[in-house]
């Protein structure tokens, strides 16, 4: 089956095209060349002045796990009132701030996208995530895997096991975990927490092992460049939504001496003091630092006036962040002894003057930081908003006028207090398509998607062009997702199963002989059985895996 | 001319027998109001799994929008008035579940009996159910952080078990029997039972009232009794409700003196059950 996309305005940054009109041409859910002129084309599409992009990746998440269900058990209030009927094509769901599996891969591609990526997966809830995103339809998945606050970790930390050690253990946990990427939420404050600890700084001890949040980064860093994985560290830094914070994140950067690292939700991170409330924007300090420092991406988790619940592994400041939970219900609960999980429900308003303030401080990150290639938009779904704002984050920073008048809107002290109504700076398509596409494809290492070009999987969103952005990319006009027509004007009309990326670095098997012990000694499952198997996510052809290579090169590191 | 005419209540009429349970939480003033009858008769019900016109499952009568009839009701009707916020819905028959969820202002008259979650997370209002309602009247959905917010449930016979389960505002008079955990997790508000209360009655309770006729079958050990009192507050109560409603007159004659116990001692213990002599 040969499908032509005619006269599309096409933005495709990894190929450097900015919006010039071409065909596209998919085949067995590939793009290919200009074929022969003597070729049948089965379908054309007629395009012409659309807008043609690669499917949309969100690269943080929060789609599948322990504590998503969490968020869904502890709130029945937000499932009720947002029913989705079933049609005789999609199955029935429900849910807002923390929706079904099925519901979000069917309001996923209803907006364009065609994969993300659940960032927060703990080992001994691998099962149960790589599950759920099995149930959640049509986009591509993977999980980052958590590491730095487990007890295997923190004891070889403690032991100060050579790097190779280390590597291996990380290596093995990438592999058997099935996993895209390592994540590490609050540098050993999870496990610190458990020591009674209830902050802890880039350079403060965790008690009993006696290692700093420092030491966990940068071990962790060099672990992924040694094993050639593609993604940075992803870090949720200490001290998250502490006023202030801001030192620490700077620090944190600085302290990474030029090894890649991803910051993710960089919002909640970007806090100073100044100002009657001792609260304000610290955003214009974390642009000037990512400007300068190569080795940093980050994404934003831009929040938004809304209900949402946030759900997190940092314990320590879920549990911090507790009293100002909306309804007042809350869970902050241990994992295995390993990890841990925080859900807390939460309203932000704009009369509010901290929220208005982080709302600010999110846009003004997004619109001085200027390489989009390292700023990836997300909102932390659910954390600082349902993934279903993007359409409306998107208009807010390609219409400036838009977004002063949004700013009006807000809480008067915050708004006096914030320089976004100076910004003059308005996102093109372009610089859209990088920061939603192509900047999240090559950090992941995805090589095949985010991308328009010959051999890319045909993963492709066509938008009418209008002015109002928020109503252009609320409803594509077309999503193809591997070549197949999946959404028409904001519809499905075709569910099919999209891929797991994972990726298998090399490591010294010997290491389990180690983990067998500790397992058998310390934990509830033996080893063999924890670890989540290929078969397991291929389900007899219901799922797929997709392997990319661990190839990274790194000049500066 | 037309100002003079006396506008007859919009009625619904049920046609047939049904099979399946029925959403009725569309019909209802607020959401009635101004639409013509041509366009009511249009609006889809979900009925088991399928959604059926309005006009399909009634016949129409009436046309006054603020002024609500249900005729032939049975058990399968969930979910009436819910959301109400003005006019008044009287049902002939009975309901099935959740009648006057989430309620914030009119009336809702059940002339039969009624389901279970009665009124659960009301805010104001009034509902009145004229026979038997079962569990959970005033009570929190699963999950839900509140039952009764705010507003007034009179029922004039039995009530299931947890009647009031962690109602946080408002009153429940109750002419008859409830059955067990009545009050159970109550934050606040008021319940009354003018008949005999079931097992552990005030289970969980942190703040609030819960007036009995009688000794109630038990209650928690975490319930210190603390004495007789003639409590003036009472009078207030049962005046206020003799006046506001014929069937509670006898109320007026009412001793204020009570036995008061005070619970539940396991979680924040400023409960009161007040056991009237
Ligand atoms: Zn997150």
């Amino acid at each position: 089956m040969l499908i032509k996309l005619a006269g599309g305005k096409v933005y495709d940054p990894m190929h450097g095209v900015n919006g010039q009109i071409k065909d596209i041409f998919i085949r067995n859910g590939r793009i290919v060349d200009k074929p022969s002129k003597d070729e049948t084309i089965h379908k054309t599409y007629d395009v012409k002045g659309r807008v043609v992009m690669a499917g949309g990746i969100d690269p943080h998440t929060h789609i599948g796990g322990g504590k998503v269900n969490i968020a869904r058990m502890m709130l029945p209030e937000d499932h009720e009132q947002d029913l989705v009927s079933r049609t005789p094509l999609t199955r029935a769901g429900c849910g807002h701030a923390a929706p079904s599996t099925l519901t979000a891969g069917y309001r996923y591609v209803e907006m364009g996208y065609t994969a993300g990526f659940e960032p927060a997966m703990l080992q001994a809830n691998a099962r149960q995530a790589h599950m759920e995103m099995a149930d959640t339809p049509i986009i591509d998945k993977g999980a980052y895997v958590m590491l730095g606050n487990d007890d295997m970790f923190m004891r070889m930390m403690a032991q100060g096991v050579e790097q190779e050690v280390m590597n291996d253990y990380v290596g093995w946990t990438i592999s058997n975990f099935q996993a895209m990427a390592v994540k590490v939420v609050n540098p050993g404050g999870i496990s610190a927490f458990k020591f009674n600890q209830r902050q802890l700084d880039l350079d403060e001890k965790h008690t009993h092992y006696q290692i700093t949040p420092r030491d966990v980064l940068k071990t962790l860093s060099r672990s992924l460049v040694d094993l050639k994985v593609q993604h940075p560290l992803h870090v949720h830094g200490c001290n998250l939504g502490v006023p202030g914070n801001v030192e620490t994140t700077l620090d944190t950067i600085r302290g990474m001496e030029g090894l890649p690292m991803h910051m993710t939700h960089i919002q909640f991170h970007s806090f100073a003091t100044e100002g009657d409330k001792n609260f304000s924007s610290g955003a214009a300090r974390i642009a000037e630092m990512v400007n300068s420092h190569k080795n940093i991406s980050i994404d934003v988790g831009q929040i938004m006036f809304n209900q949402t619940v946030t759900a997190s592994g940092d314990t320590m400041r879920q549990y911090a962040g507790h009293s100002h939970g909306s309804p007042n219900k809350w869970v902050v609960m241990d994992i295995e002894c390993d990890n841990g999980c925080g859900v807390v429900p939460f309203k932000y308003t704009d009369k509010s003057f901290v929220n208005a303030l982080q709302w600010a401080i999110g846009l003004e990150t997004f619109l001085m930081v200027d390489d989009p290639w390292r700023v990836f938009l997300t909102t932390d779904h659910p954390n600082g908003a349902p993934f279903t704002s993007y359409p409306h984050l998107i208009r807010l920073l390609m219409d400036r006028s838009f977004r002063n008048d949004m700013l009006h809107t807000v809480n008067k002290e915050a708004a006096d207090m914030t320089v976004l109504g100076s910004i003059e700076r308005e996102y093109s398509l372009y610089e859209i398509a990088i920061m939603t596409r192509a900047a999240p494809a090559k950090s992941l290492g995805l090589t095949d998607r985010g991308q328009l070009g010959v051999g890319a999987a045909a993963d492709i969103a066509v938008y009418k062009e209008i002015d109002n952005k928020e109503k252009m990319f609320e409803k594509p006009e077309y999503v193809f997702k591997d070549g197949e027509l999946v959404a028409k004007n904001g519809k499905i009309v075709k569910v099919t199963q999209g891929t797991t990326h994972v990726i298998k670095p090399d490591y010294d098997k010997s290491i389990e002989k180690s983990l067998d012990e500790f397992y058998k000694k310390y934990h509830t499952v033996a080893l063999d059985n924890i670890v989540v198997s290929d078969d397991e996510i291929i389900d007899e052809g219901r799922g797929s895996i997709t392997q990319h290579h661990c190839s990274r090169e790194d000049t500066n590191a | 001319m037309s100002q003079n005419k006396m506008i007859k209540p919009l009625t619904f009429t049920l046609k047939e027998k049904l099979i399946q349970r029925i959403d009725l939480s569309a019909l209802i003033p607020n959401q009635l109001e101004g639409k013509p009858l041509e366009k009511i008769a249009k609006i889809k019900i979900a009925v088991g799994n399928k959604k059926l016109t309005v006009e399909k499952l009634f016949d129409i009568g009436g046309e006054d929008t603020q002024k609500i009839i249900f005729k032939k009701a049975v058990d399968l009707f969930d979910s009436i008035g819910r959301n109400m916020n003005q006019g008044s819905i009287e049902v002939r028959g009975s309901v099935g579940d959740r009648a006057g969820q989430d309620m914030n202002g009119g009336e809702l008259t059940i002339k039969g009996n009624a389901g279970d979650w009665v009124g659960t997370g009301m805010r104001d209002g009034r509902i009145e159910v004229q026979k038997n309602a079962r569990k959970f009247l005033g009570g929190a959905l699963p999950g839900q952080s509140h039952g009764l917010r705010g507003g007034t449930i009179h029922v004039f016979g039995d009530t299931g078990e947890r009647t009031g389960d962690k109602m946080r505002r408002g009153m429940i008079v109750v002419e008859g029997n409830t059955a067990d955990y009545t009050g159970s997790r109550m934050i606040a508000g008021t319940i009354m039972i003018c008949g005999q209360a079931g097992s552990n009655t005030g289970f969980g309770m942190k703040r609030g009232t819960i007036i009995l006729s009688d000794q109630p079958t038990s209650m928690p050990a975490t319930f210190n009794e603390c004495g007789s009192f003639e409590l003036a507050f009472l009078k207030l109560i049962f005046n206020s409700l003799a006046n506001s409603n014929q069937r509670l007159k006898n109320l007026k004659e009412n001793s204020s003196w009570v036995t008061r116990y005070v619970g539940d001692l396991s979680i924040k213990g400023q409960g009161e059950l007040l056991i009237l002599q």
